[in-house]
Parts: C-alpha cells; structure tokens; sequence
C-alpha cells in the first residue's frame, strides 16, 4: 500500500487496533489499580456461627460444649457492695458450664444478653465494672476453675423492666479473625 | 477552509477542553469529601439521638474559670458539657461502644476533651444498654469564651471517614457560667 493510499484511509482506519488496545486495557489498568490498593479485608463482613438451644440444653460451638446455663439474681446484700450501685436496675450472675472437646486450654469469649421480646435491647457484661461481696467467688468471664473445670460467667446490671425472656449470645474468636462462634441460649430470668 | 482557520479550530477546541477540564475538576468532590462523616444533628437539652451504636443525649454546657480536682482548684478558662451516652445493638460488632473522641470547635480553634486520668470520659467502654453520665471538660482560650461553635463527638477515634458523627451548635455566651464546675466521673444513671 502506498503513503499516499494509507494517508487516504483516515486516523482512524489507521489506528483502530491502537484504538482498541486502549480502550480495553485503560480500563482494565484502572480496576486493577483500585482493586489492589484496596484492602480487601476492610470490606470483609464478620460471620457469626451461631448454634441456639434452650437454658437447660447444651450446645456444640467448635471444640466447646456450652450450658446447661444458669441464672442468679444477686441478693441486695451482694448488690449493696456494687462499685456503682444504680437505681431501678437489679443484678444478674449467668453462668454456663464449658466442656472442651478437644485440647482447649484457655477459651476466650465475650457475651451479650439480648431480650428476646419486647424491645429486644442489648446488653454487654458489668464484669469490669462492678465488684460484689462474694468477688473472689465470682470469676468473670470464661476461666478455668480450681478443679479443672471451665465455666463461662457474667455479671448483668439489667433496668428492672426489663423483658424476663432473653437469649445470652457467648461469643467464642476462632482462628479465622473474621469468623465468631456463638453459643446462643435462651434464658428465663428469675 | 483555510490552514488558518483550522489551526484556530484547533486551538479554540483545546482551550474550550482545559476550560470544560477544569470546570468538570471544581465538580468533581475531592477524596476528602467522598469519604466525609454523616453529622447527625443534636442540640443540648434535647433529645437522645442515635450516632452509630450510641446513643447520646445532652444535658448542658457550662463554663468557669474554676475547676475543681481532688479539692484543687485549676484557674483557667474552662468549659463542661455534661452528657448521657448509652451503647445500643452489640451483637454483630467484636468491640465495645465507647464515645472515642470529643471535640469542640470554637471559630479557627479545636479542643479536644481533657484526658486526665480522674476525668476520663473519652474512650471508656460503656456497659451496652445501661446509660452513662459524663462530664466532659474543655480547656479554652480567653478569645472563646463568649464564641458560637459545634461540639463533634465520635464513637470512631481518628479515623471517622464515612462514619456517623454527632454535631450540636453551642452557644457559650448563652450558657450557664458558674463559679466553680467539679467534674463527676462517669457513673451510671437509672435506665
């Protein structure tokens, strides 16, 4: 083809598999561009595997076995000695006996105590908060007891009014960051 | 049509494309603005509103050049918002509500909330669904004494892109001024 016939083609013509080229690989460039340097993981959503059952069942959650649970109210002898004792609010101690499955040495949880009707408020622990009477019989959180054994116990400041059907969520970190199990008991409080 | 008048062509499309380039430029919202925080308005003896997992009601400003700390008086220009927070909806989050930053903007100046160890409110981890009053004390300058401005209290420390952050108008002329302002720590109220 002579000069003269490719300059009669037009820019276009002459160009349309640069054209081409741009076009897919200027956006392509750009998307890979902001999908790298997002962190991915900041988009990630937590999971939660949750397992329900009632008070007096016990539940599989990874290498434990949750519950059966129990619920005590704290005595006003008890409440009296409250750091920040609080009006219109009553004291709560729920505990759920903990059974590894596996070589669980020390398990760590958190836990919330939801209403399971009514307003369905949320509640998180008092543990660090408050301190009883009877504190060095009361060993909050997940721990290991003398014998070996383990128990989960929380310590709850609830307002009066609140709903006497609830659910404790014991929440247990697993090796996935992103990834929770959660032992879900329902509960009558007394 | 003439070489001239196409090389004018020419130029005339490049300068209406920097001038289009330039006005699509002052359109476009900057990185700082896309990733901006939502306020959510607030005003002080008002209602509780709701800013992420808190929820948090005003109580009152006041200001003094008096504070008193364990029975020490600390003269300067100071001024007390006193506040009801309460954390709400825990289940799907892996950390505790806690109000993370409190700053109060007067004119050009920012303050942040004082950290003393016997005042701190900022970042205590709240007890979800019980209310928790605090005393939050501000360090001023003489100039802002009788000064407008917005309180912004966040449950995000630092980085509160894209986040809920409560803003409420003060109005530190028409607050109260007391002799003296004494700090509480954070206690419970009844629910």
């Amino acid at each position: 083809m002579s000069v003269a016939a490719g300059a009669k083609r037009g820019w276009w013509r002459r160009n349309v598999a640069g054209v081409c080229v741009a076009t897919l690989c200027v956006p392509s460039l750009l998307g890979v561009t902001a999908w790298v340097s997002t962190p991915q993981s900041d988009f990630a959503a937590t999971t939660f595997e949750t397992v329900s059952a009632a008070q007096d069942a016990r539940v599989e959650v990874g290498a434990l076995s949750v519950g059966p649970l129990q619920v005590e109210k704290v005595s006003q002898e008890s409440a009296e000695a409250f750091d920040a004792a609080v009006p219109g609010t009553n004291a709560y101690l729920v505990a759920a006996k903990l059974t590894p499955q596996g070589g669980v040495s020390s398990p760590e949880c958190s836990a919330a105590l939801r209403e399971a009707d009514g307003a369905a408020r949320v509640f998180t622990p008092a543990n660090g908060f408050v301190s009883l009477n009877e504190s060095d019989d009361y060993r909050v959180g997940c721990t290991r007891g003398e014998q070996g054994e383990y128990h989960a116990v929380f310590l709850f400041v609830l307002p009066e009014q609140v709903s006497a059907n609830a659910v404790l969520d014991v929440r247990f970190p697993t090796s996935d960051p992103r990834r929770y199990d959660v032992a879900s008991l329902s509960l009558t409080l007394p | 049509m003439s070489a001239r008048a196409r090389r004018l062509g020419a130029w005339g499309v490049g300068v209406l494309a920097v001038a289009a380039a330039g006005l699509i430029t002052g359109f476009v919202p900057t990185d700082d603005d896309i990733t901006a925080p939502f306020p959510v308005e607030a005003s002080v003896g008002g209602d509780a509103v709701s800013v992420g997992e808190l929820s948090v009601r005003l109580l009152e400003v006041r200001s003094s050049t008096q504070l008193t700390i364990d029975d020490e008086i600390a003269r300067s220009n100071w001024v007390m918002v006193t506040l009801e927070v309460t954390g709400t909806g825990l289940i799907d989050r892996a950390t505790e509500p806690k109000l993370s930053s409190a700053t109060l903007h007067l004119g050009e100046r920012s303050y942040s909330a004082s950290a003393r160890p016997d005042q701190v409110a900022v970042g205590l981890p709240l007890v979800a669904g019980l209310p928790t009053r605090l005393d939050l004390v501000f360090e001023i300058a003489e100039g802002d004494i009788a000064s407008t401005g917005v309180l912004e209290l966040s449950p995000r420390r630092g980085d509160d892109r894209l986040s809920l952050v409560l803003e409420a108008p003060v109005d530190l002329a028409a607050s109260a001024r007391v002799e003296r302002l004494s700090p509480r720590a954070p206690e419970w109220v009844s629910p």
